[in-house]
């Protein structure tokens, strides 16, 4: 049985002793604990001996293996998971998202659907999220069109690309075409995995292994490339979408994650894949499609599903799937809070207006999004109210009159404001009055309810409100 | 020097990859050469037992071809070319799969879900025409290789007693019925199927419309009387004491139907030990003395989830009459806490803490307090699409970590769940609407029939084929089949297999 979480006391053993704090930690102990529970790294200690980290890291690896593929700065990797549910300490191999194109489609089109998909974007607090992967399909099994394809979507994006056939021939065809850029070979099965582990060697590939429901061969195809010097391999267990064998599906995500981290399979400690596309065979009209993918595509992430390949690159399905991957995969103790500060928001000056919010980092995210979005000129005071939202904080009187006036002492917003109105949300309405006493030079006002309103806000208000601060 | 290789199959290739000049007019009649034997061969249909000739090196095309001519096509039936072995390297030994056999890693699960019963029928003291079944299970969810299913999720419908302010998409829906709950919650299950129905009494509300106990409890009745399937309600006029005048009102109106009832105000963030305010406790003395089911509220708080089901089963209220709601949020919200918290509870009741069996409610429904689901703004598509979206994947996330009941509003991401569930259940399709969820509602008229309405009809009647509509995929078609006879279907590889080149 593998361990389920490590222990740092063992940890602790092997670390230099000198609590000197260069690790960031106030001892040795607390670099202990965060590395286990995988805060930090073992790099940051300098005074260990190589032999000692070398134990370390030993005996920190997580059961599942850690793979990449792609090159430079758009190669991704996953994997590396060690518990079954985040509650024991958090999921790491955050699932990489791919949309597909084909080889029998026009160059046009294919050039057209391969900017789509790399610039399908949104910012979400100043985090901007793309498509990470890009699987090129050989539909006509021809390897000179499959080749050519590839080099098309090659010269078009630096997204790392997986090439999907059966067909060694074919994915021969563009792994020589991709040599060094280490894409993700798609698939190697029970008839053809000779000649595929002779293209990963040879081209220094990543491999997927599919054995729909056939896990004995999944671990088998495994077990083979990894003798054979091929670790980077991913797992895809077949992704069924019909009845009864979409809850095969289901089933054997947790059953090979489970063999995993706590039966300590090495045969089949790799990351899983799923591919929601299968969705598209369903259903016709490709709104239901779509939707039904994105159904799919949000059970897997829920399960920590390592990879995915989707058919529809529309921006309102990867949102909620990219949304609910960022929180799944968020280490829960990295939740921190926002540092209070007056933040400036698209270079503000001293006649800008100000307001203030919490320091929850959702409420911070979603407001300074909206100030980033609509290009608000203005300054943001941030108050420490214990990570909570700004309503919580009202009544648990973290948001308060007293905190606010500190904060506004502590980063001396008198001396960078010329003007003195103070915007304030909505919800924190109950706070007026003893806020209005607390700053005696200061004019109050509430804001909008919600932060997407604070731009027509101020341009009906703002200049408003200066005039008749100056008449005053 | 050079030289050339007869690649055997099987063996590995060497690597030669001239690309101009003099090695790339070798290879490329290589190539010419590979392509003329795989034509004998197939003429022949002799095995040549050379896949394809690789070279090493480079080498004068006069030599290449000599060595080349040298490996002739044998004769039918001639052994293997004598030749292969002066030209070819000694053939390396095939390389071996490794033999593997998973032994599913099952664990034993001292513990299981209490069995939930929503509403009540006339023999049972009540006037619902049916009642619904959830919880139960001794897995983790979907975990088939440790155990079966034993329920399928149940969705409610949530009907408002006042305009919560519904976005467009909601408004084509229910913008007939808003004024009136009772006709909502009818269409709701006349025109939607619902099979469960929520009334949100946000309109008690002392700091909103502040409407009394009693207004709400006519409410109530009005709904109960327009509707014949298992109601719940939700209490949330952010005043404790309200709260539990809205609740005694409600309990007592419904005497013996068994209304599940969610109060969020009565209890306020709380842990194990915390002694509970008098409300709280009044609030299950009520549900226990009108027979109703509690839920016990706590956002994202699992200890206190428990604590609060511990004090609810020390006043002898069985965890047949209790629900546990984690307190669900649109993903991006912290949907991830709240994954956490029913991890945590799945957990704990398999262990066999009966403080975490009571089964779990979830309300995906809330997607809906979060912008994405409505705001217009292009650079985020279509927000009708985005309402559905953002819905399903919460629902998405709620039942991947183990809800038995989810509270929904928008019929798109309703139907869809329902369409999910009939999958991963395998629900045998019994009434017209079922078979709609996996039609293409089209009307086309091309099977046959005046509308898809018709042909479901005549499905279900065993009297027209699914093939028949020809607005259907295959795998859909395959789909619908099964749906109507369920009797041993097993997944089949062949599902998938042409994914790649089919999509
Ligand atoms: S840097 Fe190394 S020696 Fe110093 S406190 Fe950190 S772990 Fe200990
Ligand atoms: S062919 Fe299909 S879509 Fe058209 S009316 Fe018949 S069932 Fe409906």
């Amino acid at each position: 049985m593998a361990e389920k979480v490590k222990s740092p006391a063992e940890v602790m053993k092997l670390l230099p002793q000198e609590d000197c704090g260069e690790c960031g930690c106030d001892s040795c102990f607390e670099f202990a604990l965060k590395l286990v529970e995988r805060t930090t790294t073992v790099d940051k200690c300098p005074k260990l001996k190589k032999s000692a980290l070398k134990k370390i890291k030993n005996m920190l690896a997580p059961p599942m293996a850690e793979i990449s593929f792609g090159s430079g700065d758009k190669m991704v990797t996953t994997g590396g998971e060690e518990v079954m549910h985040r509650e024991e300490l958090a999921f790491f191999g955050k699932t990489i998202i791919a949309y597909d194109v084909w080889d029998t489609m026009s160059e046009e089109r294919l050039v057209e659907r391969v900017n789509d998909i790399a610039s399908m974007s949104f910012v979400r607090f100043k985090v901007q999220y793309n498509v990470d992967a890009i699987a090129i399909r050989s539909v006509s099994g021809d390897p000179t069109k499959f080749k050519n394809t590839v080099k098309k979507v090659a010269d078009t994006t630096d997204l790392p690309i997986i090439l999907c056939s059966l067909d060694p021939k074919v994915l021969k065809a563009g792994a020589k075409v991709l040599k060094g850029k280490k894409p993700l070979l798609y698939a190697a099965t029970k008839d053809n995995w000779e000649k595929v582990l002779e293209i990963a060697k040879e081209y220094e590939t990543a491999v997927a292994i599919f054995s729909p429901l056939d896990l004995d061969m999944l671990g088998s195809i495994a077990a083979t490339f990894a003798r054979e010097g091929i670790n980077d391999l991913i797992l895809d267990p077949g992704t069924f979408c019909e009845p009864d064998s979409i809850t095969e599906t289901l089933s054997n995500i947790s059953l090979l994650r489970r063999a995993c981290v706590k039966a300590g399979v090495k045969e089949v400690s790799y990351p899983v894949m799923t591919v929601p596309a299968v969705a598209s065979m369903s259903f016709k009209n490709k709104k239901m499609a779509a939707h039904y993918e994105n159904y799919l595509a949000n059970l897997f992430v829920t399960k920590g599903v390592n990879l995915m390949i989707l058919h529809f690159p529309e921006i309102w399905e990867f949102m909620p799937v990219v949304y609910l991957r960022e929180g799944i995969f968020k280490h829960p103790k990295l939740e921190s809070a926002i540092d209070p500060d007056l933040y400036a928001f698209n270079d503000p000056d001293e006649m800008s207006p100000l307001m203030v919010t919490s320091n929850y980092t959702l409420t911070y995210g979603i407001v300074s999004g909206d100030l980033d979005r609509y290009r608000v000129k203005c300054w943001m005071l941030v108050i420490d109210t214990n990570a909570l939202s700004v309503d919580t904080a009202v009544g648990s009187g973290d948001f308060c009159a007293d905190n606010i006036v500190e904060h506004m002492e502590e980063f001396d917003v008198e001396s960078k404001i010329k003007h003195r109105i103070l915007i304030i949300p909505r919800v924190a309405a109950e706070i007026l009055p003893e806020l209005r006493e607390a700053l005696p030079d200061w004019k109050v006002v509430l804001g909008p309810k919600d932060s997407s309103e604070i731009a027509t806000f101020l341009t009906e208000e703002w200049e408003k409100l200066l005039a008749e601060e100056g008449a005053a | 020097m050079v030289k050339v290789k007869l690649k055997k199959k099987g063996e590995e290739e060497a690597q030669a990859t001239p690309s101009s000049g003099e090695g790339k007019e070798i290879l490329d009649m290589i190539a010419g050469l590979n392509r003329l034997m795989k034509k004998v061969e197939s003429i022949r249909g002799i095995d040549l037992e050379f896949d394809e000739i690789i070279l090493e090196g480079v080498m004068p095309p006069y030599e290449l071809l000599s060595k080349l001519l040298s490996a002739a096509p044998p004769a039918v039936g001639a052994p293997a070319p004598a030749a292969a072995a002066e030209v070819a390297e000694a053939p390396k030994p095939a390389i071996k799969l490794e033999e593997f056999k998973l032994t599913p890693p099952i664990e034993t699960h001292p513990g299981a879900f209490a069995e939930v019963v929503l509403g009540a029928t006339r023999d049972e003291g009540g006037t619902r025409a049916f009642t619904l079944k959830i919880g139960g299970n001794n897995t983790p969810p979907y975990y088939r290789f440790e155990g079966g299913l034993p329920h399928r999720p149940v969705i409610a419908h949530i009907v408002f007693d006042e305009d919560p302010g519904l976005s467009k998409l909601l408004r084509e829906q229910y913008g007939d019925v808003v004024e009136d709950p009772a006709a909502w919650a009818k269409k709701l299950v006349d025109v939607y199927g619902a099979k469960a129905i929520t009334l949100d009494l946000n309109s008690t509300d002392p700091k909103g419309t502040n409407r009394s106990a009693e207004e709400a409890a006519q409410t109530l009745r009005e709904v109960l009387d327009a509707v014949d399937v298992p109601v719940g309600i939700v209490v949330r006029s952010g005043n404790m004491a309200k709260d539990v005048e809205v609740v005694e009102a409600c309990a007592k109106e419904a005497k013996g139907e068994n209304l599940f009832i969610t109060s969020t105000s009565l209890v306020l963030p709380t842990w194990v030990g915390v002694e509970l305010d008098d409300e709280v406790l009044q609030y299950y003395d009520i549900a226990k003395e009108y027979g109703h089911t509690i839920v016990s509220y706590q956002p994202m708080n699992a200890q206190g989830l428990a604590w609060l089901n511990k004090t609810a089963i020390n006043k002898e209220i069985p965890t047949s009459k209790i629900m546990t709601d984690p307190g669900m949020v649109g993903v991006g919200y912290g949907t991830e806490l709240v994954v956490t918290t029913m991890d945590t509870v799945v957990n704990k009741a398999l262990i066999g803490d009966e403080n975490f069996q009571p089964p779990i409610i979830a309300a995906p429904c809330n997607a809906w307090l979060n912008r994405e689901a409505w705001n217009k703004f292009e650079e985020w598509g279509s927000e009708i699409e985005r309402g559905t979206s953002f819905e399903c994947a919460t629902a998405a996330a709620a039942l991947a970590s183990g809800a038995h009941m989810l509270v929904m509003l928008n019929q798109r991401a309703i139907e869809m769940t329902e369409a999910l569930l009939d999958k991963i259940y395998l629900t045998k399709l019994t009434d017209t609407r079922s078979v709609m969820r996996h039609l293409p509602k089209n009307d086309c008229k091309k099977c046959g029939y005046n509308t898809c309405q018709e042909m479901a009809e005549a499905l279900l009647k065993g009297e027209a084929e699914v093939e028949k509509c020809e607005q259907m995929t295959p795998a859909g078609i395959r789909t619908l089949k099964r749906l109507l006879n369920p009797e041993g279907v097993k997944p089949d590889p062949a599902e998938i297999a042409n994914w790649v080149v089919e999509v």
